[in-house]
Order: structure tokens, then sequence, then C-alpha cells
């Protein structure tokens, strides 16, 4: 598992887009395996914790962070690795996962039980996929934001 | 009697009970995570129960996480139940199991008891 901490900058990394001290980048890199989901969303809920997230958004956005790598888990390819960006801002975290898949004919989970679940406990959720091409496998990306104070329910 | 049932993870990870109560009702106690990893087993778990009892209570008390996949598990067991006319009930007071079932307005699918006692009251 890959940690990369954008708040240390590495010498000659040339120009950070998020190189605003109050956005604190970090990025997991692991094996597209069930077994890496624990992990990568207890990762999720620490960051939240650590940004003052009130406790219903800390649990929401573990519980999404785990559907979202669940998704992309079940697609991905024979040996993929699963990427895992979260960006933390003021309020807000914004999480980017993607792997690459094999098949593209219905890449998308989005008619799912699971893509439904993700919609009610993210602010935000997209999806994006590049097809395969020859000699090139597919990728899928998910992404979601969260914000620091759950809305109160209608 | 109260069978401990052999499970492929540690307990801390998802732990799954039965305890008989008289022929026809079964309390199912789940405690740690049921995410993607630990759903099957739950989902395969309360299958047999519901085929061999009338009513099952599932006490989510000691549930520490709930994702999509457990969500996902508790509502086919439910739908088993009210396909093969058997009693599903809930007990929950975990906290996060709870928000689990707020945030995605599946709540109001299943039927919740106070506790196991009470779930248990009715049966018959």
């Amino acid at each position: 598992m890959t940690y990369v901490d954008s708040g240390t900058p590495m010498p000659n990394h040339g120009a950070d887009p998020n190189s605003d001290e109050s956005v604190l980048s970090l990025e997991l890199r692991t094996t597209a395996s069930t077994v890496s989901i624990p992990t990568i969303r207890t990762v999720a809920a620490d960051l939240a914790a650590r940004a003052d997230f009130d406790l219903d958004s800390i649990d929401d956005l573990r519980m999404a962070v785990d559907d979202l790598c669940a998704m992309l888990v079940r697609i991905a390819a024979a040996n993929a690795t699963l990427y895992c960006t979260f960006t933390v801002r003021p309020e807000r975290i914004e999480v980017a996962a993607e792997t690459d898949v094999d098949d593209l004919a219905d890449p998308l989970p989005t008619g799912s039980f699971a893509w439904r679940v993700l919609q009610c406990l993210a602010d935000e959720v997209g999806a994006t996929s590049v097809p395969a091409e020859p000699g090139r496998p597919g990728r899928v990306r998910i992404t979601l934001a969260k914000d620091a104070l759950t809305a109160p329910q209608p | 009697m109260v069978t401990r049932v052999d499970n492929d993870f540690p307990a801390d990870i998802i732990g799954l009970q039965v305890a008989e109560h008289g022929p026809d009702a079964r309390v199912v106690t789940v405690t740690g995570e049921i995410d993607t990893l630990t759903a099957p087993k739950l989902a395969t778990f309360l299958n047999e129960q519901l085929s061999a009892a009338q009513v099952v209570v599932v006490d989510l008390d000691g549930v520490e996480f709930l994702g999509s996949a457990g969500l996902s598990a508790l509502f086919e067991a439910n739908e088993q139940a009210n396909r093969e006319r058997r009693a599903l009930r809930m007990v929950c007071h975990s906290r996060i199991a709870n928000r689990a079932l707020e945030a995605t307005e599946l709540r109001d699918q299943f039927t919740f008891a106070d506790s196991v006692p009470e779930a248990l009251k009715h049966s018959t």
C-alpha cells in the first residue's frame, strides 16, 4: 500500500495543484481485492474525524467509500490495482477511485442496489469509463463528495 | 441452546450465533463488521434459519459496520421471510447500523422490536 501525503511534498515533485495549505491530498494504491476495502474505509473515516465531520457524516463516508470500492473490485480485471485519492477540503472530502476492467459491455454499476445506497450516503456521486482498446484495458472511475455536516432530514 | 457458528473470519470481523427458543423461534446474534467480505456468510446463515424456524429475530446490537452488501443481505432475508410467510424481526441499538438503515432509507422495510424478549413475545 502506498501512502502519499501532499502536506509534505517530495523534492522535485513539480507544481502541486493542491498546494493550498488548507487542502490535504492522500492517495492509496492497493490490490483491487475485497481484503483491501476495510483498510481504505478506515482511512476515509479517520480523515473525516480529523476534519471535524459530525458523527453521521463520518459513518456515511465510511459506508460510501466501502460501497464505492466494493463496486470497483467487483468489476476489476484480474490482478488490477485500485487507486483511491482523497482530497480533504475545509468542510468537504472528495474521493476518486478507479481501476482497470476487462469488459466494458456494461461497466458502470449505476443501476445497482450498491449505487442507490451510494447516492443516499454521499452528497455527490459520479462515474465515468474509458472503453478498452486492443492491448489496453478499460478504466472505470467513480467519484463522490461528502460534506462535513449532514443536512437535516426533511 | 446457543450454537457458535464456525466461520472463516475471526470473531472480531463477524460473529454469528444462534439460539433456539422453542421449536419455532430462533435468535441470531450478529457482531462485528458486515461488509462485502462477510455479508455472503450472513446471507447464507439467515437463509438457513428462515428455512428452519417460523420466527427469526436478528440482534444487530453488536454490529460495528454495516455496508451495502450487509444491507442487501438483510433485505434479501426480509424478502424471503415475506415470501415464505415467516417473521423476521430486528433488534438494533448499534448506532452505526441504525445510521446505515436511516441514511439509506431502508429502515421502513424491516420490522423492529425494542429488545429480543419483545421480539419473541408474539412468536407462537
